[in-house]
């Protein structure tokens, strides 16, 4: 009897144990992720009265959010143009996007504070932040998108920084606790961030995957001859293209967006070896970011040729959000490697910069040589195919069109491009929902952004 | 020899010495402090110090560890809930004065073995504290688990679990040998016997009763649990006790299946996140508080937890874990494991077998439900009303467990001299 009772003993200490690690686990490695939780918000708002809260600015300098006395209301100068970047605070709803994320900086708790779980401010005043985005370009994005559904994502392919993420439709976040009832029921989301939680099939726009995929494994495919009879018939399903384009190369294929020639090399390729090129990318696992983000997903494992043809042609199960996209081609953009998306540039107490944020790499997409070969293949869209539009005066333009059908209506018209093609310095990507074909609804809007964008970096 | 109990005094002092610092601490983050205030901390000192001095008096042999250890979730307890509300603190001050009293008496009785034989009478008992709230019980939160007597209100499932362990442990003792060796043949099958197969039945039966009549799943939970821990160590049979739990965790399918109320649980449980606002509102919110402590806390009366519903009865430690963060909250776990191993050895001192099992059945209570609603509480295990034995807010909860430890006081005593 002795002996079972110590190891009965032994079997709740072990359960014990078990507590503690649980423990450990909330108050130590959740905490930033729970702390930020939109269920949090009566504590956020408790902990905030308790210090002046810090300002958030755009790259230039111009106020984006601010608060002007201890415990006083916070005001959004950019009004609805910026709360898909800012998100809200609101006493009564509590607090979303950077104002959630960054709440314990802006209160004065910096992390090893807040990580101690001191929640008393350790400065009377709270950290200011400086963002990434540029505050014209910003509201030129929500303006090109209003009374629209849709997304655009603009950000420097060389450090990873976010110059504009517009969601329409969006909402007025300091009258946000007046307007809850019909803006959390409108069935039109303006509370969803369409840049980073609203997937979408990214239909043709995925065909760069594809193509990464193919320069990758398959260099023989890239001197191959195609030839389209305008469908492709496949057990369980059809490809068309809107019309046979007859016998061609892989860089044509690709400037007019042959669906049958990209569904043959889709098969040639295998579904898992798209998937895995799309994972390099940042497929099927979370963007680490500044505001939530929804996981972008391209089934792994075996398909039936079908599924396999749509896949690869962006149809069938794949969903991407507007960044996920945006990262796809900012690999391409930056030979091959993908930088870490991000929207704080600083953190400031007073002045004084506390932390600057450096790029980090995510990932690599791809080999240089075929960064360099894809990139080209994405100039001779705009040259001679989908993408003639996107052509500006003096800057040669990359870009790729998509028009994803979908079971909601009308198919979303997406472009995802860079500039200069040669050393780009901005990458875009835009989906109009149910907006038609990407080259009339989605490449328009791309190309004032790329114009726009490319005099804020140089 | 003098027994002066000089290891349990300095202790305590060192428990005086804490529980002070957590009142002055809660008293320090409210604007207006009333000498009122004050009654809280020096009842609770002078009662333990009482039971102290008494225990000298009495020239005990009892464990010097058990008291001060048990202090310290008591006066801890009393401080974090006079932090959340007054009223509960005020009540639980009483409910300690009260407690203490059984948990005193118990050490001058002698001769508990002579119990032995009153199983059947303690069994009935047990069942009948459980069966009584089905006719005149009150339901609350949810749970048809309380007894109004006039103004008072009473959860008599907590007798119940003290004397079904009490039961258990002398039937089992008078059937030891018979339980291990042997098995009962029917034909070429080698069923279990009936001896052994009965208690565990009954527990199985009891628990799932408790789960789909009263809604009451921690209590089930709990006694199936204790049923298991008597049985493993009175005759162990692996197969049998396996066999046990499989049935369980059948019979908690079938119920989830069928009743609302346990697939309710089992949902939130799950699915905390997509209930956030509704019904699973308690158990994001005991998360999201127990995660606001970090490492060292919000510190005492910095934290919210006034935002968790039934933040007194249930989940007081959760409280505690974001005002002292980690560091207080593991500091209290390892009260509650030196507890649970200060009642083993208490039950490891005694050459009767009654007493050996009553006293390990005890103890399991004690860690069971501590481990129910610790596990409850950070999502290892659904969330269930039970209480942290000695520090949360619940009268009935708080006398039964003092009377438990009063008996392993006693026993401890027994062993030693």
């Amino acid at each position: 009897m002795g002996t079972n009772i110590q190891r009965l003993l032994r079997l709740f200490i072990g359960g014990f144990l078990l507590v503690v690690l649980a423990l450990t686990n909330l108050t130590v490695f959740q905490r930033d992720r729970l702390m930020a939780s939109p269920h949090n918000n009566q504590r956020i708002t408790g902990w905030d009265s308790q210090s002046l809260r810090g300002g958030i600015y755009d790259r230039h300098g111009e106020v984006l959010a601010v608060t002007e006395k201890k415990g006083g209301s916070r005001h959004y100068p950019g009004g609805q143009a910026l709360a898909p970047v800012i998100g809200y605070l609101d006493p009564k709803i509590g607090a979303a996007g950077l104002e959630a994320r960054y709440s314990a900086e802006l209160s004065g708790r910096p992390p090893f504070w807040a990580a101690l779980g001191l929640n008393f401010p350790l400065a009377a005043v709270g950290e200011d932040l400086i963002l990434t985005v540029s505050k014209e370009l910003q509201i030129e994005a929500m303006q090109l998108l209003a009374g629209r559904r849709g997304a655009a994502v603009v950000l420097d392919p060389r450090s990873g920084a976010v110059l504009a993420l517009a969601s329409q439709p969006s909402f007025e976040p300091e009258k946000l606790s007046d307007q809850w009832e019909s803006i959390s029921q409108d069935k039109a989301a303006p509370l969803l961030n369409r840049a980073t939680q609203g997937l979408y099939p990214p239909g043709s726009t995925l065909k760069l995957v594809t193509l990464a995929a193919a320069l990758t494994q398959r260099p023989d495919l890239l001197t191959k001859s195609y030839s389209c009879s305008g469908e492709l018939t496949l057990p369980g399903y059809t490809i068309h293209c809107p019309r046979a384009h007859g016998e061609l190369d892989l860089t044509s294929a690709f400037a007019v967006s042959c669906n049958v020639t990209f569904a043959q090399i889709g098969l040639e390729l295998g579904n898992s070896t798209i998937a895995k090129q799309a994972e390099q990318a940042g497929f099927n696992s979370t963007i680490p970011f500044d505001l939530p983000v929804e996981r972008s997903s391209f089934p792994l494992g075996k398909a039936g040729d079908g599924e396999t043809a749509q896949r690869s042609i962006g149809q069938g199960q794949v969903l991407a959000s507007p960044l996920q996209m945006a990262l796809v081609v900012s690999g391409i953009a930056n030979n091959g490697v993908v930088l870490r998306p991000y929207l704080v540039q600083e953190r400031r107490i007073g002045g004084r910069t506390i932390s600057r944020t450096q790029s980090a790499q995510m990932g690599e997409f791809v080999l240089p040589k075929v960064a360099a070969a894809t990139a080209e293949m994405m100039a001779e869209v705009t040259k001679r195919g989908t993408g003639k539009g996107a052509a500006l005066s003096g800057v040669q333009v990359a870009g790729k069109t998509g028009t994803a059908e979908n079971p909601h209506g009308a198919p979303h018209g997406w472009y995802v491009g860079f500039a200069p093609a040669k050393e780009p310095r901005v990458v875009v990507a835009v989906v109009i929902e149910n907006g038609g074909s990407g080259a009339t609804a989605a490449l328009p809007l791309a190309r004032r952004l790329l114009e726009l964008a490319l005099k804020e970096v140089s | 020899m003098t027994l002066s109990r000089q290891t349990e005094r300095s202790l305590l002092w060192a428990v005086f010495v804490l529980g002070w610092l957590a009142f002055i601490l809660s008293w320090l983050a409210v604007p207006v402090w009333e000498p009122q205030a004050l009654l809280y901390p020096v009842a609770i000192t002078l009662a333990l110090y009482l039971v102290h001095c008494s225990l000298v008096a009495m020239g005990s042999y009892a464990d010097e560890l058990l008291l001060p250890l048990m202090a310290v979730p008591i006066f801890l307890g009393v401080a974090t809930l006079y932090r959340l509300d007054r009223a509960s603190a005020f009540w639980q001050v009483v409910w300690v004065l009260l407690g203490l009293c059984p948990l005193l008496l118990l050490q001058l009785v002698s001769g508990f073995k002579a119990w032995r034989p009153y199983w059947a009478l303690f069994m009935l008992g047990g069942l009948g504290c459980l069966a009584i709230t089905l006719f005149f019980g009150t339901e609350a939160y949810g749970a048809k688990i309380w007894l109004k007597v006039g103004p008072v209100s009473f959860q008599p499932s907590e007798p119940a679990k003290i004397l079904l362990s009490l039961a258990l442990a002398g039937y089992l003792a008078t059937r030891k040998e018979l339980l291990l060796v042997r098995s009962w043949k029917l034909g070429p099958v080698n069923l279990p016997h009936p001896a052994y197969f009965g208690p565990l039945t009954m527990a199985l039966a009891l628990a799932l009763l408790l789960m789909v009549v009263q809604r009451d799943l921690g209590t089930g939970l709990l006694l199936f649990g204790l049923f298991v821990c008597e049985l493993y160590v009175a005759a162990p049979r692996w197969d049998y006790l396996l066999l046990g739990i499989l049935a369980l965790a059948g019979g908690s399918i079938v119920s989830y299946r069928l009743f609302d109320h346990v697939r309710v649980r089992f949902d939130i449980w799950l699915n905390p996140w997509e209930h956030a606002s509704g019904q699973g509102y308690q158990l994001v919110q005991a998360m999201l508080s127990t995660s606001a402590g970090g490492l060292l806390g919000a510190g005492f009366g910095q934290g919210w937890p006034q935002v968790i519903p039934a933040v007194t009865t249930d989940l007081t430690f959760v409280a505690w874990c974001e005002e002292t963060g980690l560091a207080g909250a593991v500091a209290l776990i390892i009260v509650y494991m030196l507890l649970v191993q200060r009642g083993f050895k208490a039950a490891l001192t005694t050459d009767d077998d009654f007493l050996a099992l009553a006293g390990v059945g005890l103890t399991s209570l004690f860690a069971l439900q501590s481990l129910v609603i610790l596990g409850g509480a950070l999502r290892l295990i659904p969330l269930t009303g039970v209480t942290l034995p000695l520090f949360n807010y619940g009268g009935s909860s708080l006398v039964s467990t003092l009377f438990s430890f009063g008996f392993l006081l006693r026993l401890s005593a027994e062993g030693r001299a």
